[in-house]
């Protein structure tokens, strides 16, 4: 079997030698003839073989590996770079045909030598970047590595004419590429011949420029818009800090940093889209990104200036050693109004689809196609359609960028298309830390919203996600690719809406009945408000009254013959001292509730009162009260001062029927209290039944409550909007609410709740 | 001073329930009987006709029907004026009225600087919180100070030292224009009672309370020691025996500051309070343990006056003032100390101090957290 032609068939090896010995006879010898029969020759050697490379592989290396034009012209901004440039500008003249119209890249670096252009340029797959994997000038992290870049410019023209020059030399060099007409299947690349010649040039000048011929599409608005985006997303992370590793060794020049600009012949393409961009940056609801130290331990970090929102996380589920140094951030953006300042939803709705997304930049250069509108490389596409996560979590909620370099991490290559990143283990490590890293931000964002945000976890307001859900099945239907797909989308778009108007119904009812139980207990109050006076005055002739009886019983001779006598006083005492105790209480909560005025509050001192008042009270029914507090003052955001004491009452009261069912050999109620960053965060914990898993993600509903059963006979039947209550006041605070797992030691159960502390920038005493 | 056969007076409420309140603030030397409010104008002719040694009463007499069955409604302030009226007509028939409420902005009805009809001697709240034996104490004492008021038929610039339990070579003590001027005006006991009360016992002037002696000393309030350190100013003439002095105990500023100064071989402010013990702890031959600061943590602070909210030694460099109005010359500024005021324990219900404008940035810092602990 033969792959060749009869043409193709070699010419025996002594003709061979013949026709060499002829060519290099004449006087005039042409270099290709002496080259090609010299290298037939040694292809008729017996004892070896060896590989050559057709001409048109130029176009597999151009055409075929980088698919779009947007990636080719980044490509050779690449190069650029690599070379050191400060300014590179890529002009595309228009003409009536692809044909006539041109590109022109032009760089300002270091230029090439007629040496460099030889041994360099002009050799394939060169390993110079990677042997020298840094710049010579700024020392800059080289973004290609291959040594194949260069093609792209095949894929953009048919004709490629390469000017270069070095500073200080008057001499520079000009090639002329015609990929097409020379680069024929057949013929062996090494014989194909480009014409260089040398220029004069001003000494002081130096750099490339490729002028890019006959191209091979056209250019319209949307191609122009692509490539445009294309070259200015390559380079947006870059306008903030230099490329790569950002530690300079001694020796070089600082890196003055880079540019790429596009010049459009056509200048009618407006800056509007990246204007609106910038626009649209600022109506994030939160900024979350996440770094891998030298450990492999991944820190997140959460700033939400509207949301007030600022934390930090260690992930402890899993480390990173091989992404050590990797870095992401991403704008974080929720389609609602409230969270959409200055931007309406469905405009914003109309730019996230379009550049939304979470984009890959190695050495600083983006790697397409991560990011794209139709990537899903972080899998959150898939997570929002399975309902995996319930908070916004798509890719057009997010604006990022993940930061890696080809030096801290050499296992996460490219592919040779200059499209993507071999998917090995590494590559699944820098998704899984992506994906932990948006995942924690946004279940952050989601329970400062006071919102349901797993799946697993009941209730949903249906208001959280259907603009969401509408917006993607809106996208799916513009792009279906048949009728039948479009008619699934417009069914499901029905589904979701429908879906919405019954959560709704059912959000209303529950809503009209959690109202009219707070009715209930604003009248309750009322009336507890209205009597409090009549309740202390009446405790307190009781208190009178069984001291009096006490203490005259006590002066009675016959006490002394009846022993059994004195428990008992001790115990009228001490059931009359409790219900002072708690009559205080109550007087003292009623007097606070007296007043409408929001007003910073201390919670060290609240707590010190609540400990006061409450303490012997809880000592009385054998449960030992102790609090834990940070640096006072711990001061909040104005506040109605009873609503915290309604907090810690709803918490403890809880945590006392708690323990009277779990029945410790010491009941213990632990009340933590510090300042997390913006946060006053209040645990109280107890060492009573703890809290089911079950029923864990249900105690802040209205209306669930787990007293009232056959065992809690000493408990009456709760309403069940306790924790609510609790909820709904960190909510209105800024905070939040949930029960921490595993609770502290020693404890069952610990719930958390947060609210916003004093701000001087923001709030006044 | 107490006679020998008890005193009697009333506690009047409209809940028949504070019978039993009457019965456990009596005593041995005070015998409270209990009554409930009837008509206004005759009942307060009743009770003066008594000549009761005190008086208590509920703030609130709502439940008050006349004979045809009406309700009549009235305040402690209304039946308190009228018996005022009538002692000024008869005083030798004069007493203290003391008020016994569960109201909590009582105090504010009560500070003499927020109320116009400043007629209560002083107030008993009912509440979880009483402390029996010192309101039994308290009682009597008022009740003895009206009858030693009563006894000097008005004569209080003449009889001033017999009043005041002062020597002749302690009049210099009270040798100031305010005092002379209010001994001179008062013309019945319950104004004289007014100004010694209020103005002279009730603050912090020419007499201390026990806190103020304490910080003046250094020494912590909780210690064990400051009854020995009381047991020395006694001895040196410091305890303040005058009229109503079993109502509320109090030292002679002037002489707590001499004594100090003996025993401290200079004024107390010069010394810390950690020098101020060790002073003391040898001049008096008693171990004392010097206070810390409730701000800094410190004993090397120099203290020169009690918190008006905790009662801990503090100093104007840890504290800030509280607006006083009306109090004349001779009171010191109530002052409140940076942990209270952190801790807003300064604006817990019954107080509605405020802080003077003055200090009001201080305040601030202190409050918001900005000034930190181990500063000034």
């Amino acid at each position: 079997m033969s792959f060749l032609s009869d043409s193709e068939r070699p010419t025996p090896p002594t003709d061979l030698k013949k026709a060499l010995a002829e060519a290099l006879r004449h006087e005039n010898v042409d270099h290709m003839h002496v080259l090609s029969l010299a290298g037939q020759l040694a292809d008729t050697a017996p004892d070896f073989v060896r590989f050559s490379v057709d001409a048109s592989h130029v176009e597999r290396l151009g055409f075929e590996l980088v698919g779009k034009q947007g990636t080719a012209l980044g490509e050779l901004v690449k190069n650029a770079y690599d070379a050191d440039a400060t300014v590179v500008t890529v002009k595309v003249l228009q003409a009536e045909s692809p044909a006539a119209s041109s590109i022109i890249v032009q760089d300002d670096g270091v230029g090439m030598s007629e040496e460099d252009l030889r041994r360099a340029w002009m050799r394939l797959s060169t390993p110079e970047k990677t042997r020298r994997p840094r710049s010579t000038r700024f020392n800059r992290m080289r973004a290609g590595k291959k040594g194949i870049g260069r093609f792209a410019a095949h894929r953009l023209g048919r004709i490629l004419v390469l000017t270069t020059g070095q500073q200080g030399s008057r001499v520079g060099w000009r090639v002329r590429f015609d990929w097409d007409a020379d680069f024929q299947r057949g013929a062996d690349i090494t014989q194909v011949r480009n014409r260089i010649e040398s220029i004069e040039k001003n000494p002081q000048e130096e750099g490339t420029t490729l002028e890019i011929l006959d191209l091979r599409d056209t250019w319209d608005q949307k191609a122009l818009a692509e490539a445009w985006r294309s070259v200015q997303l390559l380079q947006s992370p870059l306008r903030d800090r230099p490329l790569g590793d950002v530690t300079q060794p001694e020796g070089p020049p600082a890196d003055p940093g880079f540019e790429a600009l596009l010049e459009l012949e056509r200048a009618d393409y407006p800056n509007t889209f990246f204007d609106l961009e910038s626009e649209f940056v600022k109506s994030a609801a939160a900024q979350i990104s996440g770094e891998v130290d030298a450990d492999g331990r991944a820190r997140f970090t959460l700033h939400s200036v509207k949301l007030n929102l600022h934390e930090e996380h260690t992930h402890e589920e899993a480390q990173f050693p091989e992404l050590a140094g990797a870095r992401m951030e991403a704008d974080y953006f929720i389609f609602s109004s409230d969270l959409m300042s200055g931007m309406k939803v469905q405009a914003g709705l109309d730019i996230a689809h379009a550049i939304g997304g979470i984009r890959l930049y190695r050495n600083g250069f983006r790697v397409p196609p991560y990011g794209d509108p139709n990537d899903d490389w972080l899998r959150l596409a898939r997570d929002s359609a399975r309902r995996n996560i319930l908070v916004p979590a798509n890719n057009s909620n997010f604006l990022g960028r993940v930061y890696i370099t080809s030096e801290a991490h050499g296992r996460l290559e490219e592919t040779a298309s200059r499209e993507g990143l071999i998917e090995n283990d590494a590559y699944q490590s820098l998704v899984t830390f992506a994906r932990a890293c948006l995942r924690w931000g946004v279940l952050r964002v989601g329970w400062a919203r006071d919102r349901k945000t797993r799946a697993s976890e009941p209730r949903k307001r249906p208001t959280d996600s259907v603009a969401e859900r509408v917006g993607s099945l809106l996208s799916r239907l513009s792009d279906a690719a048949s009728e039948r797909d479009a008619e699934a989308a417009r069914r499901e778009i029905i589904g979701a809406v429908s879906a919405f108007e019954d959560a709704s119904r059912r959000e209303r009812e529950e809503s009209i009945k959690y109202e009219a139980m707070l009715r209930v207990l604003a009248s309750l109050g009322l009336s507890i408000s209205v009597f409090a006076h009549e309740v202390r005055a009446a405790s307190s002739f009781a208190d009178d009254s069984t001291r009096l009886f006490l203490e005259q019983i006590r002066t009675l001779q016959w006490l002394e013959q009846s022993p059994d006598l004195e428990p008992l006083l001790q115990q009228i005492d001490s059931g009359v001292r409790r219900v002072i105790v708690l009559g205080d209480y109550l007087g003292g909560l009623t007097s606070y509730a007296g007043s409408r005025k929001l007003a910073p509050v201390s919670t060290t001192g609240v707590l010190e009162e609540f400990h006061e008042r409450l303490g012997p009270y809880l000592e009385g029914v054998g449960v030992r009260l102790e609090l834990q507090v940070g640096p006072p003052p711990l001061r909040t955001c104005p506040i109605h001062r009873s609503e915290l004491d309604s907090v810690l009452f709803n918490l403890t009261t809880n945590a006392l029927k708690a323990i009277k069912r779990g029945q410790p050999v010491q009941g213990e109620i632990r009340i933590l209290a510090g300042q997390e960053r913006n946060f006053i965060v209040l645990t109280v914990c107890d060492n009573g039944t703890g809290i089911d898993a079950s029923i864990r993600n249900r105690i802040f509903d209205a209306f669930f409550t787990t007293t009232g059963g056959e065992e809690d006979e000493d408990t009456p039947g709760g309403a069940g909007l306790g924790l609510k209550i609790v909820a709904d006041i960190a909510a209105n605070y800024g905070g939040s609410v949930r029960v921490i797992e595993p609770p502290p030691d020693g404890m069952k159960t610990a719930i958390e709740f947060r609210l916003l502390a004093f701000d001087s920038e923001r709030h006044t005493l | 001073m107490n006679a020998a056969a008890p005193l009697l007076g009333f506690l009047i409420d409209d809940d028949d329930s504070a019978a039993a309140s009457a019965a456990l603030f009596s005593s041995s030397a005070l015998q409270l009987s209990f009554r409930l409010p009837a008509d206004l104008e005759e009942f307060a002719q009743q009770l003066f006709n008594q000549q009761p040694a005190i008086l208590v009463m509920d703030y609130r007499l709502d439940q008050v029907a006349d004979e045809q069955g009406q309700t009549r409604r009235y305040k402690a302030s209304a039946l308190t004026q009228q018996l005022r009226d009538l002692a000024t007509e008869h005083p030798m028939h004069d007493c203290p009225i003391v008020l016994h409420s569960a109201e909590d902005k009582l105090r504010d009805f009560y500070r003499p600087d927020q109320t116009a009809h400043d007629l209560f001697d002083d107030i008993i709240t009912k509440d979880g919180q009483k402390n029996i034996e010192e309101i039994r104490r308290r009682l009597v004492g008022l009740a003895q100070g009206y009858i030693d008021l009563i006894a000097v038929d008005r004569q209080y610039e003449a009889r001033q030292l017999d009043l005041l339990g002062l020597t002749a070579s302690q009049h210099s003590f009270v040798d100031h224009q305010d005092v002379q001027s209010q001994l001179r005006a008062a013309q019945v006991p319950h104004v004289m009672a007014q100004f010694l009360l209020k103005k002279l016992i009730g603050r912090n002037a020419l007499l201390l309370d026990e806190p103020n002696v304490l910080a003046r000393a250094g020494i912590r309030s909780d210690s064990p020691a400051r009854a020995r350190l009381c047991d020395a100013l006694r001895t040196g003439g410091a305890e303040y025996t005058g009229v109503f002095a079993s109502f509320r105990p109090r030292w002679w500023r002037t002489a707590v500051d001499d004594l100090l100064e003996t025993w401290l071989g200079g004024t107390a402010s010069r010394f810390t309070a950690e020098q101020r013990a060790i002073k003391l702890s040898e001049a008096l031959n008693h171990p004392f343990e010097a206070a810390h600061s409730t701000w800094s943590g410190s004993a090397q602070e120099r203290f020169t006056h009690a918190c008006a909210v905790c009662a801990h030694p503090t100093h104007v460099a840890h504290s800030v003032a509280v607006l006083d109005v009306g109090n004349g010359v001779l009171a010191e500024r109530r002052r409140v100390c940076f942990d209270c005021l952190q801790n807003d324990r300064h604006l817990r219900r019954g107080r509605t101090w405020e802080i003077d404008a003055l200090d009001e940035r201080v305040m601030r810092d202190v409050r918001e957290g900005r000034l930190a602990r181990n500063t000034g």
